[in-house]
């Protein structure tokens, strides 16, 4: 097959249908956000079964039921998923799956698509699974496709790390056409020895789990040596630092001073080929990135062995992504050597840019009206994770996923006096959010919590939630589970959200403001029709210059015409004709030129 | 080998301009690594892509451009040009929309006239980002792509496709048709 440019996503996926994979179990992530999409759209005969789990945690129990019975299986998810799959996982080592388990985790160095740069590393100990790390698009490639038969061979689960910079670079892929696997039949066949953990059985189980994950340590996966093997001192890197130190090392002619590893199987490592690198060496540098995961493993394994210098994180630091500057001072300073900088000079910084919700967005005008209701009461936002975390950060805390409603129920509980929202998409109730909400009503707590549904997991690529399809019914739902009161207003009203807030704070118990309103990339006749035929203006002669629409709002799509004048226009190009700005202007100065624009919009309420 | 910086802002189209060029070195016998830093991908934040072209195949090179290897920069945003020009040195060829207003960043003048130098409150011209790129000592091609879409495709999501083709031009490389083709068939594309 000739070679084709593909991207890390698109690595995995092609690695997966090569792989011949008959269960596919996601949660979506970034950075590994459109691996599943990838997977979905390919055309073969025996597309694999997809489970869009709701949660994480769901995701791996599935693809454990999958394996067990036979099928090759990947789990697919970021770094802070794999904390929710964790507790599953724990079990899925003693388990002697059957198929071909390859989890294929997004990590996240310098956090730019995530809350958090945690290292999740140390899963790999903690779990007792093989770890791979590949440095390329085509290793990425290979290496998923190597997990499903080292899988398949030792019995267990196999992780793949893939961080941020690797899934969204590109290069030119070789995939191999695979002859088809026999047809296989998939059956759960009972097996009480290995599939009940408990007691003795326990014990037993994890001293398997331990032989067979010793076997796999006699491996040695993807194993590079570069440059002089007799120097002095010894490189050792993973992932995207392979290929950052390679050309550094190239760049300074450093090629005869050093020899490098690079290694791709990290945990468990194999310790006799490290050995032989490190024994002869003075000096010996981990080049790697977050907490220092290979140079623990690395003075762990070779403890007492070696009388070599071992350095790592003394030199480079745990935090923020590895940078290519960063490595070049290191060995300009080691060696003593002056850097040749052809760059021009430069003093002046680019303005941050933190982004911002789409023109169009519900959630603009949402967070607007929360604004209002809450400004005198300086009252508290519960912030949780999704589309509605982008700036402007109204939220006072964002964390991990759940997060809104789940500490505003500590809070609503311990400081009662003060006035709370807590808030979260309908992608964070199904994935937790729900639970949540019954725990505030089994405890009585009073709270308000803001539903965002925008009928759509958007930040990660539009994935579907249980409200795109209509399937759940959402306030039969919320009642049912107790919810005294809920609030469906439309979110582009903003004056409707505010009032419905106030009115929900005004009783007892759990109640729910269930913001509705597509997100403003979904294109769907309605909104096609709204950007042909409706157009919008603000008629600068009944503009009162309160630039609420502009400064409060802060809708993209409203600009000033010019530098000194604080007249507003509309861009039409930018404006998705939401209708958010023309409802809350309190001048009647925006303008909708479209008969079917209805500007009064009903709230519904519903009680048991 | 030579390096390109593609810079824009989320929803400006970086990832797609990307690719198609990508591919179009790829088609004509060249290798490129490019790589994608988009951040939440959320609307007006910062996206940009660091592109590697080779003779022969790359396989160890850096993610990111060292500092004076760019050789060419294309910038939908001045704000943006002045993000990455200081990894140019003194042939680097720039294409920047000189002409598209401050974006949003304009109503945050906490942090705007700070780092811009820019004192009137509210500016939203971008005309001092401008006028220190010509400062620089680099080739800097300014345009209008912004309202040259608007204007001949009737959308600012075409300033991309526009600044490619100045860029294209360039560099001697007579490919309009194929350029063109691919941008057709990526914008048909669902998984880009
Ligand atoms: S909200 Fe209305 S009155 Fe206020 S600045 Fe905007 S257009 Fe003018
Ligand atoms: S200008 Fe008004 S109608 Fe247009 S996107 Fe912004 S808020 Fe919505």
């Amino acid at each position: 097959m000739d070679k084709l440019l593909a991207d890390g996503n698109e690595a995995i996926a092609y690695a997966a249908l090569d792989a011949q994979v008959n269960y596919v179990s996601h949660y979506p992530g970034s950075p590994v956000n459109r691996v599943v999409d990838v997977i979905a759209c390919a055309s073969r005969p025996r597309l694999p079964i997809i489970n869009h789990a709701l949660n994480e945690h769901i995701a791996a129990l599935s693809a454990m039921g999958a394996s067990v019975s036979g099928a090759r299986s990947i789990l697919v998810m970021k770094h802070v998923g794999l904390n929710i799959a964790a507790d599953p996982l724990n079990y899925a080592g003693p388990l002697k799956i059957k198929g071909g388990l390859v989890i294929v985790v997004g990590t996240d160095p310098g956090a730019r698509t995530s809350t958090g740069e945690e290292d999740v590393h140390w899963y790999a100990p903690q779990f007792n699974f093989p770890l791979l790390e590949p440095t390329s698009v085509q290793s990425i490639y290979d290496a998923v496709k190597k997990a499903f038969t080292i899988s398949e061979s030792i019995r267990l689960p196999v992780l793949v790390f893939i961080s941020g910079r690797l899934a969204y670079q590109a290069n030119l892929l070789k995939r191999e056409a695979q002859s088809d696997r026999k047809k296989p039949l998939f059956k759960f066949n009972k097996n009480p020895a290995d599939l009940i953990n408990v007691g003795n059985s326990a014990v037993s189980n994890h001293q398997q789990h331990v032989l067979r994950l010793e076997k796999f340590a006699r491996f040695n996966y993807g194993v590079q040596q570069k440059y002089n093997p007799k120097a002095t001192l010894g490189v050792i890197t993973r992932a995207a630092s392979y290929a950052l130190v390679c050309e550094v090392i190239n760049d300074l002619a450093l090629g005869s001073q050093v020899h490098l590893l690079n290694i791709e199987q990290t945990y468990p490592l194999n310790v006799e080929s490290i050995f032989q690198f490190c024994h002869a060496k003075n000096d010996v540098i981990i080049i790697e990135d977050q907490d220092g995961f290979l140079e623990t493993m690395i003075k762990r394994d070779l403890f007492g062995r070696v009388d070599c210098q071992i350095r790592g994180k003394t030199v480079f630091p745990p935090w923020g992504e590895l940078r290519y500057q960063q490595v070049l001072v290191f060995f300009t300073e080691l060696f003593d050597l002056a850097i040749a900088d052809k760059a021009i000079a430069v003093d002046r910084t680019a303005p941050p840019r933190p982004g911002t919700f789409c023109e169009g967005c519900p959630h603009r005008s949402s967070f607007f009206a929360i604004d209002q209701a809450l400004k005198e009461a300086d009252g508290i936002i519960g912030g949780d994770i999704g589309c509605s975390s982008l700036p402007p950060h109204r939220t006072d805390w964002l964390l991990c996923m759940n997060a809104g409603v789940g500490m505003s129920q500590g809070i609503a509980q311990i400081s009662p006096q003060q006035k709370l929202v807590s808030t979260g998409g309908e992608g964070s109730l199904f994935h937790g959010g729900l639970v949540a909400l019954l725990s505030a009503v089994e405890n009585e707590v009073n709270m308000v919590h803001i539903l965002f549904d925008n009928r759509a997991v958007a930040m990660t690529g539009h994935q579907a939630s249980p409200t795109t399809s209509g399937r759940v019914d959402v306030m039969s739902l919320l009642l049912s589970i107790g919810v005294k009161q809920v609030f469906k207003v439309n979110a582009f009203a903003a004056t409707e959200v505010e009032k419905a807030i106030n009115d929900a704070h005004r009783l007892t118990g759990v109640k729910v403001v269930w913001v509705t309103g597509d997100c403003a990339l979904q294109v769907n006749a309605e909104s096609a029709r709204r950007m042909r035929e409706r157009t919008l203006t603000i008629e600068p002669s009944l503009c009162g210059d309160c630039q609420l629409c502009y400064e409060s709002l802060q809708c993209p799509a409203i600009n000033r015409i010019n530098i000194a004048s604080r007249q507003l226009t509309i861009d039409m190009d930018a404006c998705r004709r939401c209708g958010a700005c023309v409802h809350i202007c309190p001048n009647d100065a925006i303008k909708v030129s479209d008969p079917l624009y209805k500007p009064k919009v009903k709230t519904e309420v519903a009680n048991v | 080998m030579s390096n390109m910086i593609i810079a824009g802002i989320g929803g400006q189209g970086v990832n797609k301009l990307s690719r198609i060029i990508a591919q179009l070195a790829v088609n004509h016998g060249r290798y490129c690594q490019y790589t994608v830093h988009k951040g939440g991908a959320q609307s007006l934040g910062i996206v940009y892509s660091e592109l590697r072209f080779a003779d022969t195949e790359i396989t160890m090179l850096a993610a990111e451009i060292p500092a004076g290897k760019l050789d060419y920069l294309i910038a939908l945003d001045p704000y943006e040009a002045i993000r990455h020009i200081k990894l140019a040195n003194n042939n680097t060829q720039c294409w920047v929309d000189g002409k598209r207003p401050a974006l949003f960043i304009e109503r945050m003048p906490e942090f705007f006239n700070e780092s811009t130098g820019n004192q009137s409150t509210g500016n939203n011209n971008s005309d001092d980002a401008m006028v220190y790129l010509q400062s620089l000592p680099v080739k800097l091609t300014e345009a209008n792509y912004y309202q040259q879409a608007l204007t001949r495709y009737q959308s600012a999501k075409m300033a991309n496709f526009l600044a490619g083709y100045d860029c294209l031009r360039a560099l001697g490389l007579q490919i309009d048709d194929e350029y063109q083709l691919l941008f057709k068939q990526s914008v048909k594309a669902a998984v880009l």
